[in-house]
């Protein structure tokens, strides 16, 4: 092959990559954006054939939000049941997974399959006899009940995530703290949990992505602005029927609101993500 | 005490340790998960009905009845279809993701991360996005389709292309994920086991089947396979895309389950597809675990 030549493939290389990023990247994207668009539309302009590209700009269909739903009520449920999520979840997975990964007993690794398979089982067939348990502890409609089954569901990733970190704490340093007398607990304290820091930020940040779009157990388990969030307020508001057809401009501010928190999380910690998902394989 | 009443007692410690450790996590999981799983399969026996106000024991009839009816035969089907030809397509697409975003550009993680937006904007969220996107009259979608072929396509009204639009939404959800975990099976390729396989002259494909997919078989396996049970055990997208319509020619398992357990009531018969849809996840489970151990992967 030719320099020449050579360079010339190059060059269309180049472009026929170019043209598959910028292809992805707007398939990837069309959906939130037209969404942002239209909740800066005005209800006048949203419904024309053909679609309004370049609307005017009001703040109209977020000052509906506050006006026509609780919405403050729904936010703060939903900041609640993440955050409480979170705590149950990434508590109880670092004391698992520090148990299966350093205390040697037997049938541990047998536990731990059963552990992270359970990760199979699908919640929607757990529903049925949740909401009578839940009811039996007098826990439907509220932020606890939720929470209690929603921290749950996150624990099998969790522990299979940190297990594999934990196993990359340094065990020596563990046992010359250990020697020095230091009890257990100071150990996880001073030792194994700053070492962690990333790891468990990163399983942090999953799990409240994962709890903050879930929809399934307010939808079933919750009943009133007690414990509705935001998931289940945009399902509510797409019921609605107003003389324009579907409020989608109010539908369309709700979705922009429950989606730039995410963005924000993934600008500011894409690597810690990525590294999450993949089991510390991408760094 | 003896040498050997000692070596008895650490061990007796290290298991309460162990309990201690790992037990509440345990405890957690059997008390809202394996619990109620097989409590589906008890409530999976009975006429359950708490509009109807009825309760007894009927055995197999649940799953007669559901088994010999057309329309639970279709949804069936459906959900077969949907996970067979969404995975497909993300496995063929991830892989095409992958390779682009491990490919040298201008913006690269600017570009990784816009690949993330599609996995954590709420499933409901982008559902009702693409909602309005495919509506017949005044989505962007059949502007499109007007401007090209001259006619606005109904997408939604009809079976064949509300099902073809449902899964092509699952797909846009779930490839960027299927493509960042190949990826990072690439990126756990040493970069000279590649060159010098080029250097021998291997092809793209080549290189692919005998570099890239045994390096990254274990993270891919395990993560697509509970990707697809994760689609299959999900009801936000058809909720929010179809609701399950034109008819129930989009409903999948889960969904319907959903309609039977939280909108009708009709326990038995959501807790009978909840089995069914509990029978489907343990067979490809089972192909998993297979998989696992003919390749010898570690958890």
């Amino acid at each position: 092959m030719t320099a020449e030549s050579y360079r010339r493939r190059n060059t269309a290389v180049r472009i026929l990559l170019y043209l598959s990023l910028g292809i992805f990247v707007f398939i990837a994207l069309i959906p939130f954006y037209w969404m942002f668009l239209a909740s800066l539309t005005p209800r006048h302009q949203l419904f024309s054939i053909p679609p309004n590209y370049f609307p005017d700009v009001t703040a109209d269909n977020f000052a509906a939000l506050i006006h026509q739903i609780p919405f403050i009520a729904y936010l703060v449920n939903s900041l609640v049941f993440s955050a409480a999520s979170v705590l149950l979840s990434v508590i109880l997975s670092f004391l698992a997974a520090y148990g299966f990964a350093r205390i040697e007993v037997k049938g541990s690794s047998i536990l731990l399959l059963i552990l992270v398979l359970s990760m199979a089982l699908p919640p929607i067939v757990t529903v049925v006899p949740l909401f009578q348990i839940l009811r039996t502890l007098g826990l439907i409609d509220t932020i606890t009940g939720i929470t209690l089954v929603m921290g749950s569901v996150l624990i099998p990733f969790s522990v299979w995530v940190l297990v594999s970190f934990v196993k990359r704490v340094p065990v020596e340093m563990e046992e010359a703290a250990t020697i020095d007398g230091a009890r257990l607990f100071q150990v996880l304290w001073y030792i194994v949990i700053p070492a962690m820091v990333p790891a468990l930020a990163t399983i942090i940040i999953i799990n409240f992505i994962n709890a903050w779009n879930n929809l399934l157990f307010p939808l079933v388990f919750s009943h009133t602005e007690a414990s509705k969030t935001l998931t289940v307020s945009i399902t509510e508001v797409f019921q609605a029927r107003t003389p324009y057809g579907r409020p989608w401009g109010v539908i369309s501010a709700l979705g922009v609101t429950m989606v730039v928190p995410m963005i924000i999380l993934v600008l500011t910690a894409q690597k810690w993500i990525v590294s999450g998902l993949t089991r510390g394989s991408i760094k | 005490m003896t040498i050997h009443g000692a070596q008895k007692h650490k061990t007796l410690k290290r298991y309460v340790l162990f309990f201690l450790f790992v037990g509440p996590a345990l405890l957690v999981r059997t008390a809202t998960s394996i619990y109620p799983v097989i409590n589906t399969f008890h409530l999976s026996t009975l006429n359950y009905n708490l509009i109807q106000q009825v309760r007894e024991f009927i055995g197999m009839r649940n799953f007669i009845y559901i088994l010999s009816n057309e329309m639970f035969q279709s949804v069936l089907l459906f959900t077969l279809f949907f996970v067979a030809v969404s995975t497909f397509f993300q496995l063929l697409l991830g892989m095409g993701v992958a390779h682009l975003l491990n490919a040298k550009f201008i913006g690269r993680r600017l570009v990784r991360t816009i690949n993330l937006i599609p996995w954590v904007i709420p499933m409901i969220v982008s559902a009702y996005a693409f909602r309005w996107l495919l509506a017949g009259d005044y989505g962007l979608i059949s502007d499109w389709a007007f401007r090209i072929t001259g006619s606005r396509p109904q997408l939604l009204l009809q079976a064949s292309s509300a099902r073809a639009s449902l899964i092509a939404v699952n797909i846009w959800r779930n490839t960027p994920f299927m493509g960042l975990v190949i990826l990072a099976g690439l990126q756990s390729i040493p970069e000279e086991l590649y060159e010098s396989a080029k250097m021998d002259g291997a092809s793209w494909f080549k290189r692919f089947i005998h570099i890239t997919m045994p390096a990254s078989a274990a993270t891919v396996v395990t993560l697509g396979l509970f990707n697809i049970i994760w689609q299959m055990s999900d009801i936000d997208l058809v909720l929010g895309v179809t609701q399950g319509g034109p008819g129930t020619a989009t409903t999948v398992l889960a969904f319907r389950i959903y309609q039977h357990g939280m909108l009708w009531f009709d326990w038995g018969i959501a807790s009978a597809l909840s089995v069914l849809l509990v029978g489907l996840v343990a067979v490809i489970s089972l192909i998993g675990l297979a998989i696992f151990k003919r390749y010898q992967f570690t958890l």
